[in-house]
């Protein structure tokens, strides 16, 4: 069974927990730079927009097959993807290949680095207040992804029921009954 | 490596552009970080006497150890020099990202003194600190400022606080502003940069923040989190303008006119469907700063006005101070205000004040240049507003100090309503005692904030709202003041009978509880942690988990009884600087006009007498063993806290004669 950590970017406001609270824990630092998710900011002149992003666990994962220590394989239980330290060289071929930029060469282990899940309760997850971080299984992708969009509409037809008034029978219509 | 601190004291001399460093164990630990290296930089290096616009006046950014940590809400930063407002220490306290940054960079503190020849920013990246030439975004507003100074530096990972025009210009309270909204607003830091010609300051920072003990101070992190989860919300007050008359805490109208108002009903819950329509998607319209699950902040966009983050007490101050009901008017104010790098609490109480003389005809639109005055008008806020920035026009008498605003009318008028020459915010001094109190000793004048917790303001009654009732009784915070207040209410059952109880309108046990918050404050702002992530207002965070995050970061252990220690010699230290500049209990006061006052609308207990204020300082000074005649720490005390040299410089100036 295979796990994702879902992301859905929208509700994200920044705050930058997943950062700290991932490097504390994999690395035993708070350092944004050594978090293995990164919320990617944008604002220009007060609009903001924040990306969380991290490892997507690719089915066919470049970084896998571009390492050349064939350092990378796949956690059983969880699917997350795990570098094994004492092979790895740090090289970057990972970092190049991911579409993501999920793995990186930690400067300070000389080691690449990825999300590993926590081994199966992810921290970031764990303390993320918006709700813009989700653990699923990854089949659940998407009928969660869909539900995320539908409700929209479904919320807009919600408050257009509450805005019709339900008529009321008027007194001079009992009256002339 | 350092545990927990940056380790480097950057010190910056505009003069001469010289840049040097030194160890943060110069301050560190004695004077925990934060606000306690504040109080003894200011006391150290602040000449007495001198004029807060001059180059020898110092600007102190201080982050605490805790800054830029996992433990919640501190991405804090506390800003002091000599303030144009008040003449007196000025303090001001920042959230957003900047400070995390700073300490990533190796620093706790940037402390600045002299002048540019040309306005300047500073730069720092890790150990790479310059001084650049800042001409060419000099008069941008402060959200164009950040934005360029990002793209100019090539990194969006930049942050970057600065000012706007309203500092540059030197209007009195012109406001430091950073990202998203967030501000250094009291007490015109923002001008003490503008009179350095200091546009910003960007910092980028590597390093990260160690810690000894990881998996403790992990694990400490995550259950404070838990603990704070379900009281977030009361931090945040979209539904202040719900509140039914007589308001039961919140704001009052005008220049303290009524505590009801007649357009309330076309505010009531005026912001939340505001908020509800207007509501950036981007984070559902919630946001907040470095690491806190808090929120407190709004996120709005709207088609005319743009984007706007704004924070509770911004709302009160731009609607019920300036006697305005319309939100988008109420948005407008806020937007102008951080962009031009106005406090809008000091500004539109200065407004409140002229447009009731603008009332009385006693200021004309002569004297405003042809600018209607009249409460909540639109457009009259607005150029005001723009006056202001420029200290221009009428703007210029709206933007000096109350007493130079007030003699420029004639010596019977009185001064805005202001505490120790700062202008009075949004809440309302009156209805609850402890209010008072802390807005007549807070060091810095302004509010209450500094010397009251909104937790303690009901205690004993068995009543209050979520804000001021206490929520977490089995915090060290919560039996202390338990005990305060149970003492008080058997000594009065003693003298006045089985019956007797302690309201929120009584004075007794306000002193001692107060002195139990400065110095709960005084620890909260020195770690570098949001009060609103506290006890303080009733969202979770106590001392015994500072602490406890203090002792697993430091590895050394670090008790609820050290931090008081601290915070006692860090309020003495305060208390000792406006001594030196001629203070006594004498300036710890409320405005002429709320003495005796039964504001209409208030509860009939709302009246304060002189009689009461006096009785509730006495018992405050003895709770901080400061003398009980003037209101300064006395020798003993100082020594104590082992400020030996303070002792010494206040016996010479005979502040120790009785």
């Amino acid at each position: 069974m295979s796990y994702v950590i879902l992301i859905d970017a929208e509700k994200c406001s920044g705050c930058q927990m997943c950062e700290i609270a991932c490097s504390l824990r994999n690395m035993n630092e708070c350092n944004p730079e050594r978090s293995r998710i990164r919320v990617v900011k944008s604002q220009l002149d007060g609009q903001l927009e924040f990306v969380p992003s991290t490892c997507m666990q690719c089915e066919t994962a470049m970084c896998e097959l571009v390492c050349p220590a064939n350092a990378i394989s796949r956690d059983p239980r969880t699917g997350a993807r795990i570098i094994n330290e004492k092979k790895c060289i740090g090289c970057s071929a990972c970092s190049y290949a991911c579409p993501f930029g999920a793995c990186f060469v930690d400067r300070r282990l000389g080691k690449s680095i990825v999300c590993n899940q926590c081994d199966g309760d992810p921290t970031c997850v764990k303390v993320c207040p918006s709700g813009a971080l989700s653990y699923v299984q990854a089949d659940q992708v998407n009928i969660t992804l869909k539900r995320g969009a539908a409700q929209r509409l479904i919320s807009a037809k919600e408050m257009m029921r509450e805005e019709v008034a339900v008529p009321e029978l008027l007194p001079t219509d009992r009256d002339n009954c | 490596m350092d545990y927990l601190y940056g380790g480097t004291i950057l010190r910056i001399d505009l003069n001469e552009g010289r840049i040097e460093k030194e160890p943060t164990s110069k301050y560190a630990p004695a004077w925990l970080g934060g606000r306690g290296f504040n109080a003894r930089i200011m006391y150290q290096e602040l000449e007495p006497g001198i004029s807060p616009l001059s180059p020898d006046n110092v600007l102190a950014f201080s982050i605490g150890p805790l800054t830029g940590s996992m433990f919640p809400g501190s991405g804090r930063v506390e800003v002091s020099a000599k303030s144009p407002v008040t003449g007196i220490q000025g303090m001001s306290n920042m959230g957003g990202y900047w400070g995390p940054q700073l300490k990533y960079a190796g620093y706790d503190s940037i402390v600045i003194k002299g002048k540019a020849s040309k306005p300047v920013y500073i730069t720092i990246h890790n150990d790479q600190v310059e001084v650049k030439d800042a001409t060419h975004i000099w008069g941008l507003d402060t959200y164009k400022t950040q934005d360029k100074l990002k793209a100019e530096l090539n990194d969006p990972e930049i942050e970057v606080v600065c000012i706007g025009p309203a500092g540059e210009n030197l209007a009195v309270y012109g406001s430091i502003q950073t990202r998203m909204g967030n501000a250094a607003g009291r007490t015109g830091m923002g001008t003490v940069m503008g009179s350095k010609n200091l546009k910003a300051i960007a910092v980028r920072g590597t390093k990260g923040v160690s810690v000894a003990q990881p998996e403790q101070f992990l694990n400490i992190c995550l259950d404070a989190l838990e603990k704070q989860k379900p009281l977030v919300d009361n931090a945040r007050t979209v539904d202040m303008a719900e509140n039914t008359p007589p308001s039961a805490w919140a704001v009052v109208l005008g220049n303290y006119e009524s505590n009801v108002w007649d357009k309330q009903k076309d505010m009531v819950g005026g912001h939340k469907p505001f908020w509800e329509a207007h509501k950036n998607r981007q984070g559902a319209g919630r946001t907040g700063c470095f690491n806190c699950q808090v929120r407190c902040m709004d996120y709005f966009e709207e088609n005319e006005l743009g984007p706007l983050v704004a924070s509770c007490n911004v709302y009160g101050s731009a609607t019920w101070v300036i006697k305005n009901a319309d939100i988008k008017t109420w948005y407008a104010v806020a937007a102008k205000c951080q962009r031009q790098g106005i406090d809008v609490l000091s500004a539109t109480r200065m407004i409140a004040w002229a447009s009731e003389l603008f009332e009385k005809g006693i200021i004309t639109l002569e004297d405003t240049g042809g600018i209607p005055l009249e409460w909540g008008n639109r457009e009259a806020l607005d150029q005001m507003l723009d006056l202001i920035a420029r200290n221009e026009g009428f703007g210029a008498v709206l933007a000096t100090t109350a007493e130079q605003a007030a003699a420029k009318f004639g010596p019977e008028i009185d001064p805005v309503l202001n505490v120790k020459g700062s202008p009075l915010g949004e809440t309302n001094l009156m209805n609850f005692r402890a209010r008072a109190m802390g807005a007549a000793v807070n060091p810095r004048g302004t509010d209450e904030y500094r010397a009251r917790a909104g937790s303690f303001d009901n205690l004993g009654t068995g009543g209050g709202t979520g804000l001021t009732a206490m929520a977490s009784p089995d915090s060290w915070e919560s039996k202390m003041a338990m005990a305060i207040v149970e003492k008080a209410i058997a000594q009065k059952k003693e003298k006045k009978g089985p019956a007797a109880q302690i309201t929120q309108f009584d004075p007794e046990s306000r002193g001692e509880l107060a002195a139990l918050a400065n110095r709960m404050i005084c620890v909260t702002d020195s770690v570098g942690q949001c009060k609103w992530n506290t006890v303080f207002l009733n969202v979770g965070i106590g001392i015994e988990l500072q602490a406890a995050a203090l002792s697993a970061g430091l590895g050394r252990s670090i008790s609820v009884d050290d931090l008081i220690d601290t915070a006692s010699r860090i309020a003495a230290q305060e208390r000792a600087f406006s001594a030196r500049e001629g203070l006594t209990r004498d300036n710890d006061t409320l405005p002429k006009k709320l003495i005796n006052y039964q504001m209409p609308g208030s509860w009939p207990d709302d009246k304060l007498d002189a009689q009461t204020l006096e009785a509730m300082k006495d018992e405050y000074y003895a709770a901080m063993s400061w003398d009980v005649n003037s209101g300064i720490p006395t020798q003993e005390t100082l020594e104590a806290c082992g400020l030996h040299d303070v002792a010494t410089d206040l016996d010479k100036m005979g502040k120790f004669d009785r």
